[in-house]
C-alpha cells in the first residue's frame, strides 16, 4: 500500500527553542490529584552518552478507564498529555491505567499508553509504548510485547512499579551505560 | 489471529542519523524499530475543542500592546490526510523567531534584539475544510553553532495532529527563494529535493491584504497507515 497518494509532508526536528510555543498545555494532568485510581508515570530522557536530554518533548495518548477514546468517551477525558523535559531531562505525568483496547489483529492488549518523543537532534518522532510491570499476566499475553524476541528490548517498554502509585519509565534514545535503547515503534501496514 | 507485525510504508522522513546535523549523533536511535500495524490507541487522536483557543492565538502580531517590527504576512493552507481528506477541527501550533532572527527563549543567545511586541507562538484549529490561517511576521534567518558560519534558513515550526496518534508530526515551513537553504543540514537531511520542496511555501497574491500583509500558502499532508477512521 502506498503512503504517497498525496504527497506526504516530511518531518523536521523540533529544534532547541520550542518551549514558548509548546508549553501552554505542558502542565495539564490527565486526572485530578486525589483521583482514586491516579498513578504517576515519570522518568528521564537520556542520550547515547547517558546524558539527560533537557530539551525533549514527551507526549502520551491513552484510553480512559473503560478503554474509550475522545470523542466517544465520557466527560472531559482528553487522553493526551505533553511534557517538556526539565533541566535534568525529567518528566512526570499524573494519569490512570487505561482500560483494555484491541490490537490490529483484534486481540485484547495489556494496559498501555502510546508515547512519542521529540527533541533537538531527532529529525523525526520516536514512538513507543508504556506498559506496566505490575500487569505481568496481561503483559504475557500482549500481542505487541509477544513479537519482541529480545527480553532486554521488551523490558524497555515496561514502566517499573514503585511505591505510592508511581511508575518509572525512562527513555534511552540510544544504548548507553544506563541500559539498552528504548524499543521504538514504527507504524506500518 | 494474525500477527500485528507490519510492513513499513514508503518513508518521506529524514533518517535519524545525518552527519551534517551534529546533534543527531548521540540522539538518533540506532536500533531497528519494531514495525507494527497500529492498535486502537494509535488509531485515535486527541481532540482539542474551540474553548482551548484564544482570540489572538492565530494572530501573532496582536498578542501584545503594540505592533511587532517586521514584514507582516498571512500563512494559510489546508491540513489533509494522504487520501486528500481534510482534517477538520484539529489543532495546529506554530512557533518562530522574530524579524531579527531571535527566539523568545532564554537559551537563544543570538546577538539580535528581542521584540517586546512579539513572542512568536501561535495556535489555531482547522475549519471544516481543513483550512488554517495565521497572521504573523516573517521570521529572519539565524546563525547556529553546528558548523562554521552556519545559518538556518527562515522558517516557521509547525506541530500537527491528525485523526490518529500515529500521524503526529512536527516539521518546519520554509520560504521560497531562500539563499541559505542549500547549505542547511536540517533541511537537506531530506535527501530527495522533490520531497524537501513540500516544506517550501508558495508566495500567493490571493492571500495578500492590500496595504497590510503579504501571503504564503502551505498545504500539509499527514501520512500514517490509516489515513481516515473509515479505513480501519
Ligand atoms: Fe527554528
Amino acid at each position: 500500500m502506498s503512503n504517497s497518494e498525496l504527497k506526504v509532508t516530511p518531518s523536521q526536528t523540533i529544534g532547541p527553542f520550542f518551549r514558548f510555543g509548546m508549553d501552554w498545555i505542558a502542565t495539564e494532568q490527565l486526572v485530578e490529584e486525589g483521583h482514586p485510581n491516579a498513578i504517576v508515570v515519570h522518568g528521564v530522557v537520556y542520550d547515547g552518552g547517558g546524558n539527560p536530554v533537557p530539551d525533549a518533548m514527551i507526549e502520551v495518548f491513552q484510553a480512559d478507564e473503560n478503554g474509550k477514546f475522545p470523542p466517544e468517551c465520557a466527560g472531559s477525558w482528553s487522553g493526551f498529555a505533553r511534557r517538556l523535559t526539565d533541566d535534568n531531562g525529567g518528566y512526570e505525568i499524573r494519569t490512570i491505567k487505561p482500560g483494555a483496547v484491541v490490537a490490529a489483529n483484534g486481540e485484547l492488549q495489556a494496559p498501555h499508553i502510546a508515547v512519542v518523543v521529540f527533541a533537538r537532534g531527532l529529525l523525526k518522532p520516536a514512538f513507543s509504548r508504556i506498559y506496566f510491570s505490575d500487569e505481568a499476566e496481561a503483559n504475557s499475553k500482549d500481542p505487541l510485547l509477544n513479537v519482541i524476541d529480545d527480553p532486554k528490548a521488551k523490558n524497555t517498554l515496561i514502566a517499573v512499579s514503585e511505591s505510592g502509585g508511581k511508575y518509572r519509565f525512562d527513555v534511552r534514545l540510544q544504548d548507553s551505560d544506563l541500559g539498552p535503547e528504548t524499543q521504538f515503534i514504527q507504524f506500518g501496514v | 489471529m494474525g500477527s500485528i507485525l507490519g510492513q513499513p510504508l514508503e518513508s518521506v522522513d529524514p533518517p535519524y542519523h545525518f552527519p551534517g546535523y551534529q546533534s543527531t549523533g548521540l540522539r538518533g536511535p540506532n536500533r531497528n524499530p519494531l514495525i507494527i500495524r497500529p492498535g486502537d490507541t494509535e488509531l485515535h487522536a486527541p481532540v482539542f475543542g474551540e474553548s482551548r483557543i484564544g482570540p489572538n492565538d492565530n494572530d501573532l502580531t496582536a498578542q501584545h500592546q503594540g505592533q511587532p517590527i517586521g514584514e507582516k504576512i498571512i500563512v494559510s493552507g489546508r491540513l489533509l490526510d494522504s487520501r486528500g481528506k481534510p482534517i477538520a477541527n484539529q489543532l495546529i501550533e506554530i512557533w518562530q523567531a522574530n524579524s531579527a532572527g531571535r527566539y523568545a527563549h532564554k537559551l537563544d543567545d543570538h546577538d539580535a534584539p528581542l521584540d517586546p511586541n512579539f513572542t512568536g507562538g501561535g495556535r489555531t484549529l482547522t475549519d471544516s475544510n481543513g483550512v488554517y490561517r495565521f497572521t504573523t511576521i516573517k521570521p529572519a534567518a539565524y546563525p547556529w553553532g553546528n558548523h562554521p558560519n552556519a545559518w538556518r534558513p527562515a522558517h516557521i515550526h509547525f506541530s500537527l495532529f491528525g485523526t490518529a496518534f500515529d500521524q503526529r508530526l512536527i516539521t518546519q515551513m520554509y520560504f521560497p527563494g531562500d539563499p541559505t537553504m542549500d547549505s542547511d543540514p536540517i533541511a537537506n537531511s531530506i535527501r530527495d529535493k522533490k520531497v524537501l520542496a513540500r516544506l517550501i511555501s508558495d508566495f500567493d497574491w490571493d492571500l495578500t491584504i492590500s496595504g497590510i500583509a503579504l501571503g504564503y500558502r502551505w498545504d500539509i499532508v499527514l501520512g500514517g497507515p490509516n489515513p481516515t477512521p473509515e479505513a480501519k
